[in-house]
């Protein structure tokens, strides 16, 4: 995989599927254990959709970039949305919501299958995800 | 995504197709919402061919739930990949659905 590889998506409704289908090639390509894959691809799924759902919807402009790298058994992404994004330390980590409850869990699903997180707020309306997972040296795919 | 529907007896089994995602969750909330309006009460969700569910997709599942029990229905899954269950686990969401291995052990639980 190009190191890194940086891709900008139109924030729009149309480039979810697309966004999904690259994730997937992504994640397939790093490794060929196919439950770390699918953490992957779910992760880069959350992060985006968090991006879409909360970012500026308003503007045909905005977009949401992309960018991996997978180095040293570490898959890395960050995912950079306009929008306000939110304070980590205001998340209950340890709750989820109640069964009754849509919506709440992308977030904390994603905390859960990365080896590290971070929320960044780069600016007033730039927000960053940043997901961090090890990928066992057995199981990498090399091409 | 794509659903395909059929009756077991008083029974309605949806096969569902694909991701369960943002993009998808509210065409399978469309088709179970017509499925409770005017087929049956008594679902059974065949996640099989479900290769990728999201938070967006366990969103609409329990959207459908709460519609089949407000509409005193019961809904059932069956047939979860295992990277698909262990979302359910994460979530804590496998306590809260009945969860079958197959078809079979779902329909004789009714």
């Amino acid at each position: 995989m190009t190191c890194p590889l940086k891709i900008y998506f139109p924030a729009r409704w149309e480039y979810l599927k697309i966004a999904e289908d690259i994730f997937s090639v992504i994640a397939n390509n790093v490794t060929s254990d196919r439950q770390k894959a699918y953490n992957i691809m779910t992760v880069l799924s959350e992060a985006y959709n968090n991006a879409y759902l909360y970012g500026n919807k308003d503007s045909l402009d905005a977009q949401i970039v992309f960018e991996t790298c997978f180095k040293n058994n570490k898959f890395t992404a960050s995912i950079i949305n306009e929008g306000t994004g939110f304070d980590d330390k205001n998340i209950s980590w340890n709750e989820y919501p109640s069964a009754d409850v849509e919506s709440g869990r992308g977030l904390k699903i994603i905390k859960q299958l990365c080896d590290k997180v971070e929320f960044r707020k780069i600016s007033n309306n730039i927000f960053e995800v940043f997901v961090e997972i090890e990928i066992d040296e057995n199981k990498i795919v090399r091409s | 995504m794509d659903i395909q529907k059929r009756m077991e007896g008083d029974i309605t089994i949806l096969n569902i197709e694909g991701r369960l995602d943002l993009s998808s969750a509210s065409s399978l909330k469309d088709a179970s919402k017509q499925v409770l309006e005017s087929e049956s009460k008594k679902m059974i969700l065949n996640l099989n061919k479900v290769d990728f569910i999201n938070s967006s997709g366990l969103g609409a599942l329990v959207s459908i739930l709460k519609e089949v029990r407000s509409s005193r229905g019961s809904m059932k899954l069956t047939n979860l990949a295992p990277y698909v269950k262990e979302i359910f686990d994460i979530t804590q969401l496998a306590n809260i659905f009945e969860i079958f291995p197959d078809e079979k052990q779902a329909l004789s639980s009714y």
